[in-house]
C-alpha cells in the first residue's frame, strides 16, 4: 500500500515538475499551412504605399497566452510572394526577441492589410494574430544571396501588440554597440560578430545614442513607421547581417532571421528576460 | 517478516525507478519540443591570413588632409586593431566620422544630411551552416559574386557592397532618406567608386 502511495505520489510529483518546467505556453511547432490575408501592403520603398495609420487599436489583449502562439513553418510566405528560404538553422542562437514584450507578429507588410497588396487598412485584427510567417526572401528586387531567386525581403517584418505609433519599445537582440544611427536605421553590432537592423524605429525618440553600449535587452527606441521622407505601416523590420563563408567565397550579407525570432519569442513567452 | 520488509522496499524502488523515469522522459520531451530545429553556427573564426605586406603597401598612397586628420586624431585606437584599416577620403565624409574599434573588426560611421554611411571591416566570418549551403546555386558563394568580387546589394535603406582585400571582409552601407531617389542609393557607380578611393592605414603593430 505504501508502494502504491509512494507512486502515486512520485508520479504526480513528476506531472508537476513537467508541467512547471513548461513554457507558459505549451511548446508549439510550425502549424500547417493557414489561410494567407488578403494581399495589399507597403513596408519597402519598392513598391510601397504610403499609409498613414488609422490609429484603430485592435481587440488583441495585453496579457499573453504562450498556448496560443502558432507560426509556419521557415520559408513558407504569404501566398503569391515569391519564394522562401527554408533553411531552418537558428542564426543568432540566445538572441533577445527585439521587442519587449509579447504579443507581437511576424507577418508581410506588403502582402498584409494595409499593404500595397493586401486589402483594407493595417490595423486589421488579421494583422494582429498568429500564425506567424516568414518573409525573409519575399518579391523584392533587392539583391539576396541566400534567397532562392538571389533576391528577396533582407530581414523579417513584426508588428507590435497593436498599431499603435510609439507605444512598443524595440530592445538590444544581443549585447553590443550602436554603431549606426541614419534615417530610419538604428545598427546594433553584436560582440558575437552580428549586426543587428533595426528600421523604422520613431527616429527623433531612441533610446540610445551613436557609440552607445547596449545590454541584451536595453531599450533601443519606438516601434513605429518612420522610412526617410515617407512613412511605411508601423512595424519593426529586424535585419541580421553576417559575414559568412561556404569556402568558394566570404561574404557579408542578410541571414534569415525568421527561425532566431521564433526561438527567442518562445524564450520569452516562457518567462526568459 | 523480514522477507516482506524486502519485497515491500524492492516494491518502493521499482516506484522511485518507474517516476524517476517518467519524470526523465517528460522532461526530454518537453526540451525536445522546444530545442531548435537546428544547431547554431558555431562562433565566427578567422577565414584567412593577412596579407601584411600588401596592405603597408597600400598604406604608402598619399592620403587627403581630412583622413589624415582623423588618423591622427584616432591613432591610438587604431593601432589597437589586428586588421588593416579602410577608410573614406572624401571631405564630407571624413569629417564627422566616428570610429568604433573591436580587436578583429571596426567600424567607421558618418551621419549627414538625409544621408548615412558606415564601413565595417572584419577578419572573422561564420561558416555557413550546411542547410544554407545546399539551398546555394551551383558554385556555391562564389556564384552570388560579380567577376570584380564586389558584392553589391540594394537594401531596404539604400545600398551596401562589400568586398575582399587584404583578406579582410569591408562591407560599406548608404542609407538615403529618399530613397531610390538619391543617386547615391540608386547607382552602384557611387558606392564603387568610394571603396577605390578608400584610404589604407595599417596598424602600427600589425600582426
Amino acid at each position: 500500500m505504501a508502494a502504491h502511495r509512494a507512486t502515486a505520489t512520485f508520479l504526480l510529483l513528476a506531472v508537476l515538475l513537467a508541467a512547471g518546467c513548461q513554457p507558459s505556453a505549451p511548446p508549439s511547432g510550425p502549424t500547417g499551412p493557414t489561410k494567407t490575408p488578403g494581399a495589399k501592403g507597403s513596408g519597402s520603398k519598392t513598391g510601397s504605399k504610403s499609409t498613414t495609420p488609422t490609429p484603430k487599436p485592435t481587440s488583441t489583449p495585453d496579457t499573453p497566452v504562450a498556448s496560443e502562439f502558432k507560426f509556419n513553418p521557415a520559408g513558407q510566405l504569404h501566398a503569391n510572394s515569391g519564394q522562401g528560404d527554408a533553411d531552418p538553422t537558428i542564426y543568432a542562437p540566445g538572441m533577445r526577441f527585439p521587442i519587449e514584450k509579447p504579443r507581437a507578429f511576424a507577418n508581410s507588410q506588403v502582402w498584409g492589410h494595409g499593404g500595397l497588396h493586401g486589402p483594407g487598412g493595417e490595423c486589421d485584427a488579421e494583422n494582429y494574430g498568429y500564425p506567424w510567417s516568414d518573409n525573409f526572401c519575399e518579391t523584392r528586387d533587392f539583391t539576396a544571396p541566400l534567397c532562392p531567386a538571389g533576391t528577396g525581403h533582407q530581414g523579417q517584418d513584426i508588428r507590435p501588440n497593436s498599431c499603435a505609433r510609439d507605444k512598443y519599445i524595440a530592445v538590444a537582440a544581443e549585447a553590443g554597440t550602436i554603431t549606426h544611427i541614419g534615417t530610419f536605421t538604428v545598427y546594433l553590432n553584436a560582440d558575437s560578430g552580428r549586426v543587428f537592423r533595426y528600421l523604422h524605429l520613431d527616429m527623433h525618440n531612441l533610446k540610445v545614442g551613436l557609440g552607445d553600449k547596449v545590454a541584451r535587452g536595453q531599450a533601443i527606441g519606438y516601434v513605429a513607421n518612420d522610412f526617410g521622407t515617407t512613412q511605411t505601416t508601423i512595424h519593426l523590420h529586424f535585419e541580421i547581417r553576417e559575414t559568412v563563408t561556404d569556402g568558394t567565397a566570404t561574404i557579408t550579407t542578410f541571414v534569415p532571421p525568421y527561425t532566431s525570432l521564433v526561438d527567442a519569442y518562445q524564450r520569452m513567452l516562457a518567462g526568459e528576460k | 517478516m523480514e522477507h516482506r520488509k524486502m519485497a515491500a522496499t524492492l516494491r518502493r524502488m521499482t516506484s522511485i525507478a518507474l517516476a524517476s523515469t517518467f519524470l526523465g522522459l517528460a522532461t526530454i520531451a518537453l526540451a525536445q519540443q522546444r530545442t531548435p530545429v537546428q544547431p547554431a553556427p558555431q562562433a565566427p573564426i578567422r577565414v584567412k591570413e593577412i596579407d601584411w605586406a600588401r596592405a603597408r603597401q597600400a598604406a604608402q598612397a598619399p592620403t587627403t588632409p581630412k583622413a589624415r586628420q582623423f588618423i591622427t586624431l584616432n591613432r591610438q585606437a587604431i593601432d589597437a586593431l589586428r586588421l588593416p584599416v579602410l577608410l573614406p577620403q572624401d571631405p564630407d565624409l571624413a569629417t564627422p566620422l566616428r570610429l568604433f574599434p573591436r580587436g578583429d573588426s571596426y567600424t567607421v560611421s558618418a551621419k549627414l544630411t538625409k544621408f548615412a554611411f558606415t564601413l565595417t571591416g572584419s577578419r572573422q566570418a561564420f561558416h555557413l551552416p550546411p542547410e544554407a549551403v545546399k539551398r546555394l546555386p551551383p558554385g556555391g558563394l562564389k556564384s552570388r559574386l560579380p567577376a570584380d568580387g564586389i558584392l553589391v546589394e540594394k537594401t531596404e535603406s539604400g545600398i551596401d557592397a562589400s568586398h575582399v582585400r587584404f583578406g579582410v571582409n569591408y562591407s560599406i552601407s548608404l542609407e538615403c532618406a529618399d530613397g531610390p531617389k538619391d543617386p547615391r542609393c540608386a547607382d552602384e557607380r557611387y558606392v564603387r567608386g568610394l571603396i577605390s578611393r578608400l584610404a589604407v592605414v595599417v596598424p602600427a603593430h600589425g600582426e
